[in-house]
């Protein structure tokens, strides 16, 4: 009798343990494929705050077409003054019919040299521009880079969460897991928390000023901390606007040579 | 200069968007202990505003970007058509920017000095020819030596593909360090008895239609890759020299092509270019005319953690043989640069290195640029020149000019 309920409690724990996986992995993509308009655009200010609260500040302005599966995106810098006018144009495909990443296809303009120059679209691990943001942080990271499983449900600032854990499938990556936490309602990230190699915590996000624009689901303002060194950034989004008329030919490498996107 | 004046006022008068920008340079730099009569010397000694207007009206855009310099080392020259240097060669006032660009849902027009950049390669010219360089600062980088051609620019834009056509009324030539003051000067001219002093001395194209140069580039940007294809007819930007060391420029034409190949962590980047029956310079004056082939290989990898790794190799061949050419017809050189910003990007350090692979002469380059403020970038670099075992090759005939430098930034 006691092998029975043993055997049972294995049966149900490994099918808790699958529908678990399942969840997980539908929320992720719940997730990832919130709804967020054909274009939007906005300008953003990144404050870089060091360990002695000195600052320093970047200011971006970006614009997203999707054109059929393609995310196609143009982030322009605007301030500090000696990167002004640095444009970065970037394809995001699908993940691969196995699950795997895509590499997107990016294209740098840097007003210095004249001429746009195409660059590595596979690594988005680096830092975004000294900030505490990877250019994984601050687009969309693609589902099939990591595995993914529920370690429970929380509350953040009095909105149920899903604890979701997303493992990362590249063995080498500066940030092996992170934790995020999910709303059950809409699938909006409210919190995060990034682990390196070793496992120690790395990076903490915070999500603020969470809202409905124009129906869609938008995250105002980030704060990303580096616990090693103390060094934050703050993101802070405005002049948010979806849906809106956005030439298409912004997201063409023509465009970022002409300086014509600004 | 009041006809700028007059439209820069027409033009903000009904703008739609307007923007002010540039940057603030000072910098000096001495020569080091093995340089010879150069050790201790200053060989930079520069201070420059820089300043950039563009208006924006509609699908139009006015660019104007002007440099004030002054060299407390008298080294400016001009080549007749960039710049006014005054007698002294202390001044110098650059026009490097002046043209209006419209864009249309597929046309574009640019008219007036604009600057392009044509090829995928990284500090070589190969098919980058249309705009001349100014071979009279040794220190600068390569895209900031670029200097602005007068021209009308015609392009045709597709979804991913782009044409443009160049009419080039009047040629530009490469600025040259005739002004004694300039350490290039030695270098360049300092064994000839007769040296030119100034570009009237040179004999240079006339100024009619029949001297216009064209230009021709189609560009696609693909998913899996990028290739263009360039046709060049015009002038050498540098002059050729009689046995008496009188300059006249020579005709040149070129076809080239290139292409960037995306590949995980890597760009693998191609570039070629041929030049049929190119004057090349004969070593007891006089040219000869040889067809000549470039070509370039090159790896960018940008590795995890900001790491920029960039390796090239450059191939120069002309038909023929050696003799009476002053150059050999193989040559070829190797670069490596590398780059890491530390400190949320507060401080950056890299280094280039390049060799010339027939006598092993080399150039390396390290700089720290620390960013004090937003506005305020100090930067120390470190310009080192050795011959190779033998001769002194490509790069030995500067070991004399070996320095440090130490700058400042300030961009507004």
């Amino acid at each position: 009798m006691r092998k029975i309920t043993l055997f049972c409690a294995g049966i149900l724990m490994a099918v808790a343990s699958s529908l678990s996986a399942q969840n997980a992995d539908e929320i992720a993509k719940a997730s990832y494929n919130l709804p967020d308009g054909n274009t939007s655009s906005y300008t953003a200010t990144l404050t870089l705050i060091d360990k002695s609260g000195k600052s320093r500040v970047r200011e971006i302005a970006q614009y997203n077409m999707k054109d059929g599966t393609t995310k196609k995106g143009v982030t322009v810098f605007r301030s500090p003054k000696d990167v002004a006018g640095v444009s970065y144009l970037s394809f995001d495909y699908p993940d691969n019919p196995d699950g795997s990443a895509k590499d997107s296809d990016s294209w740098l303009y840097l007003p210095a040299m004249k001429k746009v120059r195409r660059v590595s679209g596979s690594s988005k691990d680096d830092d975004f521009q000294g900030t505490d943001f990877t250019y994984d942080d601050m687009g969309d990271r693609s589902v099939g880079k990591d595995t993914f499983a529920i370690l429970g449900e929380d509350t953040v600032d009095g909105i149920s969460c899903w604890k979701l854990e997303c493992t990362a499938k590249d063995k080498s990556a500066k940030i092996s897991r992170r934790v995020l936490w999910v709303g059950k309602d809409n699938y909006v990230t409210y919190k995060g928390e990034y682990y390196d190699k070793q496992n120690k915590l790395f990076k903490t996000m915070e999500c603020q000023d969470i809202v409905q624009i124009d129906g869609y689901w938008t995250t105002q303002k980030m704060i990303m901390t580096t616990l090693t060194t103390n060094h934050k950034t703050v993101y802070e989004m405005k002049d948010i606007q979806y849906d809106n008329d956005i030439n298409p030919a912004f997201f063409t490498v023509s465009a970022l040579e002409r300086g014509q996107v600004k | 200069m009041a006809f700028f004046v007059l439209f820069i006022l027409c033009g903000t008068a009904y703008a739609q968007e307007m923007e002010y920008s540039g940057s603030f340079i000072t910098q000096a730099g001495a020569g080091l202990p093995d340089t010879h009569h150069n050790k201790g010397d200053f060989l930079v000694g520069q201070t420059s505003f820089d300043s950039t207007f563009k208006v924006y009206i509609e699908e139009s855009m006015l660019y104007i970007n002007t440099i004030l310099l002054y060299d407390a080392l008298e080294g400016q020259s001009s080549n007749g058509a960039s710049a006014f240097v005054s007698d002294n060669n202390d001044f110098a006032l650059h026009l490097k920017e002046a043209y209006f660009d419209w864009r249309g849902e597929k046309l574009a027009l640019r008219v007036g000095r604009q600057i392009s950049a044509w090829g995928k390669a990284d500090d070589v010219q190969i098919v980058d020819i249309l705009c001349p360089q100014d071979e009279s600062s040794l220190y600068s980088d390569y895209q900031d030596n670029r200097l602005g051609i007068d021209a009308v620019r015609l392009s045709y834009i597709g979804e991913s593909t782009q044409t443009d056509f160049y009419w080039i009324p009047f040629f530009t030539p490469s600025t040259l360090p005739l002004a004694e003051g300039n350490p290039l000067n030695d270098v360049m001219f300092g064994s000839f008895d007769n040296a030119p002093g100034s570009y009237s001395d040179f004999d240079r194209p006339d100024r009619d239609l029949s001297s216009s140069e064209y230009g021709a580039r189609f560009s696609a940007y693909l998913p899996s890759f990028d290739f263009s294809l360039y046709g060049f007819y015009g002038w050498d930007d540098m002059p050729f020299y009689t046995a008496d060391m009188n300059g006249k420029y020579k005709r040149m034409a070129m076809v080239g092509a290139d292409a960037a190949i995306p590949a995980g962590d890597f760009v693998f980047r191609l570039e070629s270019a041929f030049f049929p029956q190119r004057y090349i310079q004969a070593s007891e004056g006089g040219t000869r005319q040889r067809n000549q082939i470039m070509a370039l290989g090159g790896v960018d990898w940008t590795p995890a953690g900001g790491w920029t790794i960039t390796a090239q190799y450059v191939a120069d061949i002309v038909t023929g043989s050696d003799s009476p050419l002053d150059r050999h017809t193989y040559e070829h050189i190797a670069t490596l640069s590398v780059e890491k910003p530390f400190l949320n990007e507060t401080i950056l350090l890299s280094g280039s290195f390049a060799m010339d692979l027939r006598y092993f002469s080399t150039n390396t380059e390290l700089v720290m640029e620390y960013k004090l403020t937003d506005s305020i970038t100090l930067s120390m670099t470190g310009e080192f020149y050795f011959a190779g075992p033998d001769k002194d090759g490509e790069f030995g005939s500067y070991k004399d000019l070996s320095c440090i430098i130490l700058k400042g930034k300030y961009s507004f």
